[in-house]
């Protein structure tokens, strides 16, 4: 049993990684009060540049820098009608997930002559890493210990992105610009700017998480690979109110569902069941901050 | 001179023409009033000084040199610094947060709280303002508040401090204190223009006075004493026109609305946004609600229209219980003007008709069964539009196309022509000129005058005491106390308002 | 003047989008004269190739209303997918064991796939009115369930054992809807529902109140009109409309069963035209006209060039946010030039 718990943890904590990272990127959208559901796409495109890179060139670093700049270029194109042509952001974002979609399915055509999904052995994924210490300690070493690096990127950024936030003068102008813009205005701060940093920070996290769906998670890409984990991301977000770290914990309890399907699949479940829950639990995350609401 | 605007023009797009060829200069030390209705470009003028936008044409000298005033920052090195009708502050912020914000004391990027904390507060014993650095901004009064914008110009220290509309919310009191606040700042040598429409206090704290006229400037006068209220309003608005004050009213006859012991508690915070409210409203008669913004009167409103529900007590019209109706229902016996006509009273982007056949379209002959009688619906707005005079292209234009003044003409043609027998105004006046201010005020009394009842909630005091039969005070979310306006003064009111006894 | 404007906005930005995606061809080292020429030829070059442009249409048309119905009115249904999936599993189950003649069975069945679009509407509904759930997030996530329930079902009690892929049994072949001239009789249901949707947002008492609420909730809310039974309707009158595109798709495609995938893009497809129509009903149905015929013509596309058809997903797309943002662009342009105007009198 005890073999299971940890297993289950250790998958937990890795299933938790992409969606912390989407969800830590719109958090800056949302304290910027932009309606920001790009994170999908730009995962998606993060997802499959990733692997285009690391591939063509051998080299994991290089689906790192490919993905990051495939987050960029997808925030400019954001920004600019968002911000610059001040189109609706909600349909931008639906623009920009429909672009990274078909993109990406045109490209897999393309570029490796595949439908549905592309599989290599020589993709190279993103390097594990063991914990000296920590590896030592029964349980918790176990858990811990042999996840692909973004994974302890993904936590440590928790808290990182909750000092920026709240102790940097970028967060502070970001909290304020969402609040009262007026504000932010009548002391000579672009807004557009501070909107368009928000956007490509999004863009940055977006495109890691998709780097670890793709390199280390598992390693190869398949059509719509992201599957709905951006739009599960903005429920976190919503949820927690854009705090960091509560985040990274609401996360972790989604790792946690995802991995309890694997679970009961052992006991016949038919998998299309356990499949469906991490949206089940979506929803209930949904009914409960609109309880909360409600009663508060 | 230490600020000269010449030729100053300003065409917001699409074409709207704010400023024609408009002149204005400052001189140090001075406190200069800009005067004005509302829509005559004062605010625009002064927003083009400190940078928040950009003149079309004209050109800004500064102690002689040629600037190009691009953004608030440029202003501020200018020493330029304007503080907004609309306070521009984020609640949420702690105070002094919100006096550093955009040149916060920070090491690599990291905020310095402790040392901002002090700055500000350093600051503000220097030039004897009273308020608690420290605080969260939104609990803070309108008058607080103002401070606090008033810190942040002096934070960027400028030398010229822009006040736009700076009593509008404040009691007569407050207004005193304020005028005590700018005399200190002009002693220190800082230079003052002091935006307003209220023309005894530009008189009476004002070195110089310029007077604008839908964009135009028509004149820069002395102010010592050779010219008087009536002249500065003839040149205001052109003509004269005197605001009617109260006529001989009749007895009121029976009770409309009776409010009893309502109260409103805040989930979160467990505050009394409403407590133990107690109010009654005749027919034939105005009743006005006075109290500094956020003391209760929007959420009185809210509740009396049923988009909140209250925790306590009860609300009766015309002897029905209406308490636990929802808004739909109570529109069956309320017609109301809302204070926020462009989120509440309209849908900007919809015709002009569909937006005077609201509330109507529920009943016949507007609605036939499942259908809306377009024919119907065409005549009756076309019928308004003339009655009330709402200038437009027809019933099919954009309200969004339409003056502040039309806008609001088509929310109370709408509301008026529901024929109820209670009406809530909130604020109706706000941001209109003089003859829509006007004409919106024989409209209530002709309202009172044919037997509806009618309660007022405004900021403004002589509104409230020129219109109402009698007023209720409201502080803190409680009724604190009812005056007769033809026996007490303004003041009186105020210090109700403030809670400070006589 | 007032129309033609929005009109030639259109022209210039789907003119501009082609323009942008003959950048990509390039890069793909194709000819964008022969990629695009490829295009017309099999989506609009004969009445065969018009024919089946209008057949590749009719759920577009129908998702885009479903689409554009639901944001006129202010309510964020995303949930096309999903009621689109239920309404076609519905009327391939029920073809299969209903036995009534087929005049009646066949009107049954599109109406029966409605409801069950509808009433899977209906559970966003539900949570909106009973939780004040946000239908934004919960139509998004009762897309996913609804795709793998009824994947579940078309994999295990309704499989067609002699499939290779999870599907149901072929629905009783009297049931197959018939065309006219080559053009599905589905195309006019769907053309019927054009007009129905006109109908009700224009003339109706209740569409009224749906577009106010639409433009402005809160004015909607105090001017008395009950914006919960409004929004409640709208789910439920769009759920019906995926759950008809559904239904029409096993009743007049080509498969006549629920496989698995089926209908893979409708329901995005339906949400982009609808952005595209700026919600209007007759622009939605021009546009689900158009993506019709690129869909329908990238087969031709990658028959005849090396680019293959799903390059027409990335060219939708890239003509949504083209489309949108010219138009956007085009506003304040326009604005701008007219408020230099003003000045040009004031200061002459």
């Amino acid at each position: 049993m005890g073999a299971i718990v940890v297993q289950l943890l250790h998958a937990a904590l890795s299933s938790a990684t992409p969606i912390a990272l989407a969800a830590l990127g719109g958090m800056f959208s949302y304290h910027a009060n932009v309606f920001n559901i790009a994170m999908e796409g730009m995962m998606l495109m993060g997802a499959y540049y990733a692997v285009y890179g690391a591939y063509r060139f051998g080299h994991w670093l290089y689906g790192v820098l490919f993905a990051l700049l495939s987050g960029l270029i997808l925030a400019g194109i954001f920004s600019l009608l968002a911000i610059v042509l001040k189109v609706d952001e909600f349909i931008t974002g639906i623009g920009i997930n429909m672009l990274a979609l078909g993109w990406t399915t045109y490209s897999l055509r393309a570029t490796f002559q595949v439908k549905g999904a592309f599989i290599s052995q020589t993709i190279p994924p993103i390097p594990r890493v063991r914990l000296p210490v920590v590896e030592k300690i029964p349980f918790l070493g176990a858990v811990l210990s042999s996840h692909p690096f973004l994974v302890f990127v993904a936590v440590l950024a928790a808290f990182v992105c909750h000092v920026v936030l709240y102790q940097t003068k970028f967060g502070l102008r970001l909290r304020a610009t969402g609040e009262e813009p007026a504000a932010v205005a009548s002391v000579g701060l672009s807004i557009g700017r501070l909107k368009f940093w928000s956007a490509v920070l999004c863009g940055i996290f977006s495109a890691l998480a998709g780097v670890y769906l793709s390199l280390g998670y598992v390693t190869l890409f398949s059509e719509n690979m992201s599957n709905g984990r951006g739009w599960i991301s903005l429920a976190i977000i919503i949820l927690v109110r854009g705090r960091p770290v509560p985040i990274m914990l609401m996360s972790l309890a989604f790792g946690l569902l995802e991995n309890l399907g694997m679970l009961l699949q052992r006991y016949d479940v038919p998998p299309q069941f356990t499949a469906m829950l991490p949206y089940v639990a979506t929803l209930f995350v949904l009914y409960s901050y609109a309880r909360r609401l409600k009663t508060s | 001179m230490l600020v000269e605007m010449i030729d100053i023009c300003k065409v917001y797009p699409p074409n709207v023409v704010a400023l024609k060829h408009v002149d204005f200069s400052l001189e140090r030390g001075e406190i200069h009033a800009l005067v004005g209705e509302n829509g005559a470009g004062k605010s625009t003028l002064m927003k083009i000084l400190s940078g928040l936008i950009r003149p079309s044409f004209g050109e800004i000298r500064v102690n002689g040199q040629r600037v190009q005033i691009n953004s608030p920052v440029v202003a501020a090195r200018l020493g330029i610094g304007m503080v907004h009708q609309e306070l521009a502050l984020v609640g949420s912020l702690r105070v002094y947060e919100n006096v550093v914000l955009g040149s916060e004391p920070s090491r690599f990027g990291l905020l310095q709280p402790q040392k901002s904390s002090q700055m500000v507060k350093q600051l503000a014993e220097r030039f004897g303002l009273n308020v608690d650095v420290d605080a969260i901004t939104q609990e803070l009064s309108v008058a607080g508040r103002q401070k606090v914008e008033i810190l942040k110009q002096l934070y960027r220290n400028v030398d010229i401090l822009i006040l736009d509309e700076p009593t509008a919310a404040l009691t007569p009191q407050e207004s005193e204190e304020l005028f005590d606040e700018m005399f200190k700042l002009r002693e220190r040598g800082k230079t003052i223009v002091f935006v307003s429409h209220k023309l005894d206090e530009v008189l009476k704290i004002s070195d110089r006075i310029t007077v604008l006229r839908k964009g135009e400037k028509i004149a820069t006068v002395k102010n010592d004493g050779s010219i008087s209220a009536a002249q500065l309003a003839e040149m205001m608005v052109g003509k004269r026109i005197e605001l009617v004050s109260i006529k001989a009213r009749r007895p009121a006859g029976d009770p409309v609305l009776v409010v009893k012991d309502l109260s409103l508690v805040d989930r979160t915070s467990g505050k009394k946004l409403l407590d133990g409210v107690n109010l009654t409203v005749h027919a034939g008669e105005v009743v006005g609600i006075a109290g500094v913004e956020g003391n209760g009167q929007n959420e009185l409103i809210e509740v009396l229209i049923g988009l909140r529900k209250p925790t306590s007590g009860s609300i009766k019209i015309m002897g029905e219980d209406v308490t636990n109706l929802d808004p739909r229902q109570r529109r069956a016996f309320i017609a109301y003007v809302p204070q926020d006509r462009k989120n509440v009273g309209l849908a900007l982007k919809a015709t002009i008709m569909e937006n005077l056949i609201m509330t109507h379209h529920m009943n016949p002959p507007l609605r036939r069964k499942w259908l809306l009688d377009k024919s119907v619906a065409k005549d009756f707005a076309s019928r308004l539009i003339k009655d009330f005079e709402i200038v437009c292209r027809g019933p099919f234009e954009k309200v969004q196309n339409l003056s502040g003044g039309n806008q609001q003409k088509v929310v109370v043609a709408r509301e008026i022509s529901l024929n109820r027998q209670l009406i809530l105004l909130d604020q109706p006046t706000r941001g209109l000129d003089v003859a829509s201010t006007q004409y919106l005020r024989d409209q209530v009394l002709m309202l009172r005058d044919s037997s509806k009842a009618v309660l007022l909630v405004s900021a403004d005091l002589d509104e409230l005491m020129d219109l109402s039969d009698r007023i209720y005070v409201m502080r803190s979310g409680r009724i604190v106390a009812e005056l007769d306006p033809r026996t007490v003064d303004k003041t009186v009111v105020g210090y109700h308002m403030l809670g400070v006894s006589a | 003047m007032n129309h033609v404007r929005p009109i030639l906005q259109t022209i210039l930005a789907i003119v501009f989008a082609f323009l942008v995606a003959a950048i990509f061809i390039l890069l793909h080292r194709s000819s964008p004269f022969e990629v695009y020429g490829a295009l017309y030829q099999y989506g609009l070059g004969s009445w065969f190739s018009f024919s089946n442009t209008l057949n590749a249409a009719f759920p577009l048309i129908l998702t885009g209303l479903s689409a554009s119905i639901a944001f006129m009115s202010g309510v964020v249904n995303l949930g096309q997918h999903g009621q689109f999936l239920w309404g076609a599993l519905v009327c391939a189950v029920l073809g299969v064991y209903l036995r009534l003649p087929s005049w009646l069975a066949v009107p049954l069945l599109a109406i029966l796939g409605g409801l069950a679009g509808a009433a899977w509407a209906g559970l966003a509904a539900f949570f909106k009115r009973r939780y004040r759930m946000d239908e934004f997030i919960s139509t998004l996530m009762l897309n996913f369930l609804a795709e793998y329930m009824t994947l579940y079902l078309a994999t295990y009690p309704f499989l067609d054992p002699k499939a290779y892929v999870p599907a149901t049994r072929l629905i009783r072949p009297e049931y197959f809807m018939t065309g006219v001239f080559g053009v599905n009789v589905a195309f006019f249901v769907a053309f019927f529902m054009v007009f129905l949707c006109w109908w009700f947002a224009w003339r109706t008492w209740q569409g009224y109140e749906a577009r106010m609420m639409g433009y402005n909730k809160l004015f909607a809310t105090v001017g008395g009109c009950d914006v919960e039974s409004d929004t409640t309707l709208i789910l439920l009158f769009s759920g019906f409309l995926s759950g008809l595109a559904g239904a029409l798709l096993i009743l007049n495609g080509t498969q006549h069963r629920f496989t698995k995938g089926i209908g893979a893009n409708f329901g995005w497809d339906g949400v982009m035209i609808a952005i595209m129509a700026n919600n209007g009903v007759f622009q939605t149905f021009f546009y689900a006209l158009f993506m019709g015929f690129l869909k329908n013509g990238a087969v031709g596309m990658e028959f005849e060039t090396s680019v293959p058809s799903e390059f027409v997903m990335f060219l939708q797309s890239i003509i949504v946010l083209t489309l949108v943002g010219t138009r956007s662009g085009i506003a304040s342009l326009t604005d701008w030039l007219r408020a230099k105007r003003e000045l040009g009198k004031l200061v002459k």
